[in-house]
């Protein structure tokens, strides 16, 4: 009983690491940020550090652009691939896909960016138009980052799927692909959803790749193209955070970011998560 | 299946084995190498006496020169281990004032609201450098780009916008620029501005190598980059009708020049001292002119 006891203070440590320094993160990000949280930060439209211009709008524009094309491009490809692998795809074909999918998440983002660098910006500048480095690249980019999880999660949460189901379908008649649309795409569109919000969230946060691709301008515009530069809100902490002086409006600026960025994710996450239940318990 | 688990079992074991040889195999090897090394360095009259571990980071100008410093340094004194980064101008300086590296680098002078900071900064100048604009190598203006001050603040602050205005193909100047903590974009713009704000337009690029590396990669781009940078990729402009040479600013034609400091946070200990003198000193000074750039001498 006494070791009971110990080992189970044990696993409270450990499973209460996480949430502390969540808490730790979240208290320090907003102590250093709030105070440049205003609507002439949001809504500003010029971020140009040395005037003490901090307005993020056409940044926050243009992240958002930049991760809503790339989660559409990568579901697009991702959840067919998924339906594939787990429904029609023969044994050995979905050991080769699965393995290469999975190798996909072992390359480094900048190994990611710079191919993107040398070979989709020119290919994009050549056959596009443009300087090449664009929301477009940008979107390739990021779509390639995701797609590994979330096949892999939307393929788990489709297999999950209780055999059962199927055969009941299929034996009152339905076609494989009748059986997939109606019973086996219903049953874990939970799991998929929650393969989607962490896509989303995972490109809102992904920094180097991307940054190498979409541009950067001196001063950010809100983009009204999809071969329009842009600059990402992770890029402009990243580039600026290591020159900012110390306790200068610039780097509570740049903490700022951080905050929106924090918020913007969990936001997503809570209603995902309302999104889920309500749809589990229906 | 069991065939298949007993292959997998006889794979492991050979690695862990042939891991395991291989690794006391070469550990006695690499380790009486270090030690047959110290010995030689010691026979020939070197110093074993300094040791320990100097990170250095800041401008991507002095990067270079800071590499190559160091490999030769550490290849002279084996104790020692020097760690170099780039970072720009603007976090050499707040990363030595603050302490989290050893030895900071800018490329420009420390800024009066840096000194207000970090007021114990002790400043080294380790060389001199200059700054010149580049165009791609298959620009057809390549070799005869001759500007102005005038007309390059045009073309950077996005008045000209055109290469036909300056006489070459008809398509947009694509302009790259440093971020703003960098000291050459300091210097650039303290030059050749004129007070002129950068293209809103302008794609900013975090080191020297990546300006250069967007230019060799974009026949249409311009950029300004450290003289250490200048090579076969990119063309650089003459200004004024000089040449962009290290002979012209050292005859003082070249209107730019600016001098590459190394800074500690109070004075240097002995490690920090040694480093930077030999820097300074004529081993470090040869690298300086190797590698492109103008001696303090």
């Amino acid at each position: 009983m006494r070791t009971e006891d110990i080992i189970s203070k044990i696993l409270f440590l450990c499973a209460s690491f996480s949430a502390v320094i969540v808490f730790m993160i979240t208290v320090f990000l907003l102590q250093e940020g709030v105070r440049m949280l205003n609507p002439s930060f949001l809504f500003g439209k010029t971020w140009s550090p040395h005037r003490e211009l901090f307005g993020i709008f056409p940044t926050l524009v243009g992240t958002l652009c930049v991760v809503a094309g790339a989660v559409v491009i990568a579901t697009a490809i991702g959840i067919p691939s998924a339906i594939f692998l787990s429904e029609f795809s023969p044994f050995w074909v979905r050991n080769i896909i699965k393995s290469s999918v999975e190798l996909i998440v072992g390359i480094p983002s900048v190994v990611i960016g710079f191919f993107g660098l040398t070979v989709l910006v020119p290919f994009i500048r050549d056959n596009v138009g443009g300087r090449g480095e664009s929301i477009l690249a940008g979107w390739i980019v990021l779509a390639f980052m995701i797609l590994p999880n979330l096949i892999t999660i939307a393929e788990d949460s489709l297999r999950a799927v209780p055999r059962s189901y199927r055969e009941a379908s299929l034996a009152l008649g339905a076609t494989r692909w009748q059986t997939v649309r109606n019973v086996v795409l219903p049953s874990a569109s939970s799991g998929i959803r929650a393969a989607l919000v962490l896509g989303v969230g995972r490109a809102m946060g992904e920094t180097m790749a991307v940054l190498m691709v979409v541009g950067n301008p001196e001063t950010p515009w809100i983009p009204l193209g999809i071969l329009d530069r842009v600059r990402m809100l992770t890029s402009t902490i990243a580039i600026e955070f290591s020159y900012a002086e110390w306790g200068s409006s610039h780097q509570y600026a740049l903490f700022a970011i951080g905050v929106v960025l924090f918020f913007m994710v969990t936001a997503l996450n809570f209603i995902a998560t309302f999104v889920i239940r309500r749809k589990n318990i229906q | 299946m069991s065939n298949q688990n007993q292959l997998i079992t006889y794979a492991v074991v050979a690695l862990v084995i042939g891991a395991t040889v291989g690794y006391l195999a070469a550990g006695p090897i690499t380790y009486n190498k270090q030690i047959q090394d110290l010995q030689n360095q010691l026979a020939a009259g070197g110093e074993a006496k300094l040791r320990g571990s100097l990170s250095i980071a800041g401008s991507t100008t002095i990067l270079p020169i800071a590499q190559e410093c160091a490999n030769l340094f550490m290849e002279q004194h084996l104790m020692v281990d020097i760690s170099v980064a780039g970072g720009g101008s603007g976090a050499g300086v707040k990363s030595a004032g603050s302490g989290e590296v050893d030895i900071g680098e800018a490329s420009r002078n420390i800024k009066a609201s840096e000194l207000l900071s970090y007021p114990d900064l002790v400043a080294f100048s380790v060389a001199k450098d200059s700054v010149a604009v580049v165009i791609n190598s298959d620009n057809p203006l390549a070799g005869d780009l001759d500007l102005t001050f005038e007309q390059v603040s045009e073309i950077f602050s996005g008045e000209i916008t055109n290469w036909s205005e300056l006489g070459g193909p008809d398509h947009e100047i694509e302009v790259y620029t440093r971020e703003e903590g960098s000291g050459t974009r300091a210097v650039f713009v303290d030059y050749a501005m004129g007070g002129k704000e950068l293209a809103a337009n302008a794609g900013v690029k975090p080191s020297n190598g990546e300006m250069r590396a967007a230019v060799a990669s974009n026949q249409y781009g311009i950029a300004y980059v450290s003289f250490g940078y200048i090579d076969d990729t990119v063309s650089a402009a003459s200004i004024n009708g000089v040449e962009a040479v290290v002979e012209n600013v050292n005859n003082g034609q070249y209107p730019i020049t600016r001098i590459l400091w190394m800074f500690t946070k109070g004075m240097p200990d002995e490690l920090e001292a040694a480093f930077i003198e030999y820097v300074q000193g004529p081993e470090g000074q040869a690298v300086v002119e190797d590698l492109g750039y103008i001696s303090i001498y």
